[in-house]
């Protein structure tokens, strides 16, 4: 455990201010049971270590080549659920992050001289995938009406109800199949011609994102009916939640939620953002809990989650060797702890509605992740975030970084380009440095 | 391990030994700023010790990106949307304590209006402001040249203190302010010769919590990187990708992302005879094997997903929205090619050794010195594959000084290659870089090459009315140079921080990184 500090030190006078004592936080022992309860001691040895990494499954899962790991978990294993669910949680986080580019690129005062008038149509989309469905048919009936001669982009929106995705025949999506990956289909990608100009604008909208989530959520759930869990703490807004989802140390195996207790906790923190759900109810099962409700008061204390976060990452490597003796691959498993709370801190803010501790936790998050914590939900959600900010440059980097993981993310980045540019330009100017 | 090495780290300890005494944050730079006036900054060296002096008059918050503001408390449009009338916060106070008013941002901006100010960054902002009124002691109007959409965002310069100049707004890079500035920032700066200091300021707007900084320049990254791991210092801004697994692995370390759009580039002397044919440039661009440069220089594997450093084939990053995915990157060497546009280009082999109308040919290699530390042994990996496909080589590193004095300014005209890396923020301007060298443009036009081709999508992007337009002029301008050749296009290498996990609270800005030192502390 930490020491407390000594005062600092103030070697200069005059103008300088007055020394600032900065303690961290106390950090919480987990109880030896809870830790016991965790995957990461359940595969301390090397042996129950190595009888997974020598799973081709798992081992592409490590690397998150989910193309490979799809074609070698067994068909109608829980793997195989959790494989396709992640990738439904992937393009669902991507569907949201086009849904904002849209907002901040095309929304209220941001409207610049030559847009298309079918910039009504993906409004409309992103109004859909943001949950106001209201919005959304006025939206896209009102292009319907016009004289657009964008024809992909016509049938496109006759395919959207209250209800209904579009899904467009020319998309091509196929039937879903576990164990498989959709053939890619067509993105929809517009031109659009400008106003009072002879150029196209290029534009996507998210409903191949949508359309590829739902076909990894059916497939997930052909392969393991339990599997709609996973995909409760990244549903779109106004989506209802599933089931809790029921796991053992081997459904978990890899992932920065360390216990069942620990996915029951996010699923609700993920369901509404009242600050109504109590930590101490998830504190009998979940390693999160134990530790978050020390940081919170009336918000979230981000240091406090940072100090809970590398505590336990020396408890779990304790645990582990407890149970198992040393091992070369405890650091990089208790890693994935300390990632573990860092986010549920991050779901916990954002619960409380604390906009600056979401924040700091989820660059933490960023720079703690390695390896197999380099996680592609969590970095395309935290794009997504972004992008709603207008932070397109950091959105555009942790977009591009998944194009190896999750196939199809490139054609995303149509909706993330209009947005840089816009950014970018109102940015005015700025010389190159060395 | 060498006697050289086995010195150097020894050193690296007695550094340690010295500097844990003190209560000071110390951290390794790239190198020394070249000047502390915000309106000479010509590395990001220079844009980072800025943001500890001076404050931005609106900035971007590094954890939600809102657009806010330390010196202005209220704004509000006027003159039909071509002025902003902005209200100053009261008790802001310049290091010297001499208070901050609109006078002071009026100074700035007619500082920069001011022909006689030779600053680059100051003539961009020519085209955004149109002058400034001091309404009142804390009220400034601020003029425009035209509308803007989101206006603020171009107020993001530096203000500077009138009274350091005595209101003249012609204001010389000579000024000893440069040495030793006096801002609103969190911290008063003072660069000595083999350093910078920094003093923390307590003030109406800033309540910086570490009272000391020392900015170092970083030598040999084995070194830099043994001091840190004995609290010889608690920072480096640039971790090389080599050894970044050594940080990692550290409990008391932790690596932090540092987001900049940064490339890296061989800049061809077109004006060289022998390099004028442009077949000559494209068998060079074939000759370089990117792949074998990257493994022996950045220590990037071909097998590497997602590596820290990503081949371009143009001037810009990948995830830019004015990259041209259209334009292929050159990977590996392709030595036959080469050898045909060698012949095409007029050159001759004689005895192994290319010859240009009966001379040999030998090629004068430079890198910016500071490089050298971040891409390890870069400059004799592109001499040995040059030297390797028939070219005689000199090797030489270039000083930040010889950079900003001959470099920079078109006069290196000696040197037949030179590898530097250019570094962006939100504004990925290249006009500077590529334009003919006239009438105030092509500023950083390293062997004046010159293109009307160029110039024209140069133009039609300095024009460009929409989103679209910009982009298809630069879409087409990377697809012109990637032909053209007066840079051989290298990649995009991420940078990555190092810290001492006693260092809370450090969150780093993309770009300027410091946008935040308020909330910097120590805790152990």
């Amino acid at each position: 455990m930490r020491l407390w500090l000594a005062p600092m030190l103030v070697a200069c006078g005059g103008s300088s201010p007055e020394p600032t004592e900065v303690r961290p936080s106390a950090v919480v022992e987990v109880s030896a049971e809870l830790l016991s309860q965790s995957w990461q001691v359940a595969y301390a040895s090397p042996d129950a270590m190595g009888q997974m990494a020598s799973q081709a499954s798992w081992g592409a899962y490590f690397k998150k080549d989910y193309e490979a790991a799809l074609g070698a978990f067994d068909k109608g294993s829980r793997g195989l659920g959790r494989m396709h669910a992640e990738l439904a949680n992937a393009y669902r986080q991507a569907a949201l992050l086009q849904a904002n580019a849209i907002e901040e690129t095309y929304g209220e005062g941001q409207l610049r001289e030559g847009d298309p008038v079918e910039t009504d149509y993906l409004l409309g989309v992103a109004s859909w995938v943001l949950g106001d469905k209201d919005s959304a048919a006025t939206q896209i009936q009102g292009v319907l009406s016009s004289t657009t001669g964008v024809e992909n982009l016509k049938q496109s929106a006759q395919g959207w109800s209250a209800d209904s995705l579009s899904t467009p025949e020319w998309m091509g999506m196929t039937e879903a199949t576990a164990g498989t990956l959709p053939s890619l289909p067509a993105n929809p990608h517009y031109q659009l011609p400008e106003q009072g100009g002879e150029r196209l604008v290029e534009a996507s909208d998210p409903a191949l994102s949508l359309n590829l989530a739902r076909w990894h959520e059916e497939a997930a759930l052909q392969a393991d009916p339990g599997a709609a869990g996973w995909m409760n703490p990244w549903r779109l807004p106004g989506e209802a939640q599933a089931d809790a989802l029921v796991a053992g140390s081997e459904d978990l195996f890899l992932g920065p939620w360390m216990t069942a207790g620990d996915v029951a906790l996010v699923s609700a923190l993920a369901a509404s953002t009242d600050g109504s759900v109590e930590l101490a109810a998830f504190q009998d099962s979940s390693i999160l809990a134990t530790l978050l409700v020390s940081c919170l008061s009336e918000s979230v204390d981000p240091e406090c989650v940072v100090d809970q976060a590398a505590g336990l990452q020396t408890q779990l490597m304790r645990a582990m060797e407890a149970a198992a003796g040393p091992s070369a691959d405890h650091a990089m498993l208790a890693n994935l702890g300390r990632v573990g709370v860092l986010r549920a801190g991050v779901r916990l803010a954002h619960h409380h509605g604390d906009e600056q501790s979401e924040g700091l936790l989820r660059v933490s998050s960023l720079d703690a992740s390695t390896g197999p914590s380099l996680d592609p939900v969590f970095q395309i959600s935290m794009a997504a975030w972004d992008t709603g900010n207008r932070n397109s440059q950091r959105a555009q980097d942790l977009l591009h970084a998944q194009r190896f993981s999750v196939p199809g993310i490139d054609s995303i980045r149509i909706s993330l380009n209009a947005l840089s540019l816009r950014v970018s330009r109102d940015a005015g100017d700025g010389i190159p440095m060395h | 391990m060498g006697t050289k090495k086995r010195s150097l780290l020894a050193v690296a300890g007695l550094t340690a030994a010295l500097l844990t005494t003190g209560q000071s944050l110390n951290f390794y730079e790239e190198a020394l700023p070249t000047s502390m006036n915000p309106l000479y900054a010509k590395s990001m060296v220079d844009t980072r010790v800025n943001e500890l002096v001076f404050d931005r008059l609106y900035y971007h918050s590094p954890i939600n990106n809102s657009l806010v503001s330390r010196l202005v408390d209220q704004w509000q449009m006027s003159e039909g949307g071509r002025a902003m009338q902005l209200t100053l916060k009261s008790g802001v106070k310049w290091h010297d304590g001499t208070a901050f008013t609109a006078n002071d941002v009026c100074f700035t901006i007619n500082a920069m209006l001011d022909e006689g100010t030779p600053s680059p960054i100051a003539a961009k902002k020519r085209a955004v402001f149109s002058g400034c009124e001091v309404k009142e002691d804390n009220i400034a109007l601020v003029r425009f040249t035209k509308i803007f959409h989101n206006p603020r965002n171009r107020l993001g310069f530096y203000v500077m203190p009138a009274h350091s100049f005595e209101g003249n707004t012609a204001i010389s890079p000579d000024h000893a302010f440069s040495n030793r500035p006096t801002g609103t920032g969190p911290l008063r700066g003072n660069r000595g010769r083999r350093g910078v200091s920094f003093n923390a300021v307590p003030n109406a707007h800033h309540q910086p919590r570490v009272a000391q900084m020392s900015l170092q320049e970083g030598a040999d990254p084995l070194v830099q990187v043994r001091t840190l791991q004995n609290n010889g210092v608690q920072g480096i801004i640039t971790v090389p990708p080599p050894y970044r697994a050594d940080v990692s692995a550290s409990d008391e370390l932790s690596l932090k992302s540092y987001d900049l759009r940064s490339w890296w580039f061989v800049a061809l002397n077109t004006n060289k005879r022998h390099l004028g044919d442009k077949r000559v440039r494209q068998a060079l661009n074939s000759i370089i094997d990117r792949t074998e440069l990257r493994k022996l220089s950045i220590g990037v594997g071909t097998d590497d997903q997602n590596s820290p450093c990503e081949f371009i084939s143009g001037p810009f990053v990948q995830t830019s929205p004015y990259y041209n995915r259209g334009v292929e990157v050159q990977e590996t060497a392709d030595l036959d090619s080469a050898m045909t546009l060698l012949k095409a280009g007029g050159m001759k082999k004689v005895g192994g050794t290319w010859h240009y109308r009966g001379e040999p040919v030998s090629l004068k290699i430079g890198i910016k010195a500071s490089l050298d530390v971040e891409a390890p042994d870069l400059l004799s990996q592109v001499s040995n594959q040059l030297g390797a496909a028939g070219f005689q080589r000199q090797q030489h590193k270039i000083s930040t000084d010889e950079w900003n004095r001959m470099v920079l300014t078109g006069q290196a005209e000696d040197f037949d290659l030179i590898i530097g890396k250019w570094s962006f923020g939100l504004v990925e301007d290249v006009n500077p870089l590529f334009h003919t060298r006239k009438d105030g443009r092509g500023g950083l036009n390293i062997f004046n090459y010159s293109s009307t081709a160029v110039d024209t999508l140069l133009a039609q992007f300095d024009g460009a009315r929409t989103d679209t337009q910009a982009q298809d002029a630069y879409h087409e301008l990377h697809e012109v140079l990637a032909d053209d050749l007066p840079y051989l296009f290298l990649w995009k290498l991420d940078t990555k921080s190092a810290w001492q996990t006693s260092i809370r609270g450090n969150m780093i800005s993309a770009y300027y990184y410091w946008t935040d030192y308020d909330s910097w502390k120590y805790v152990q």
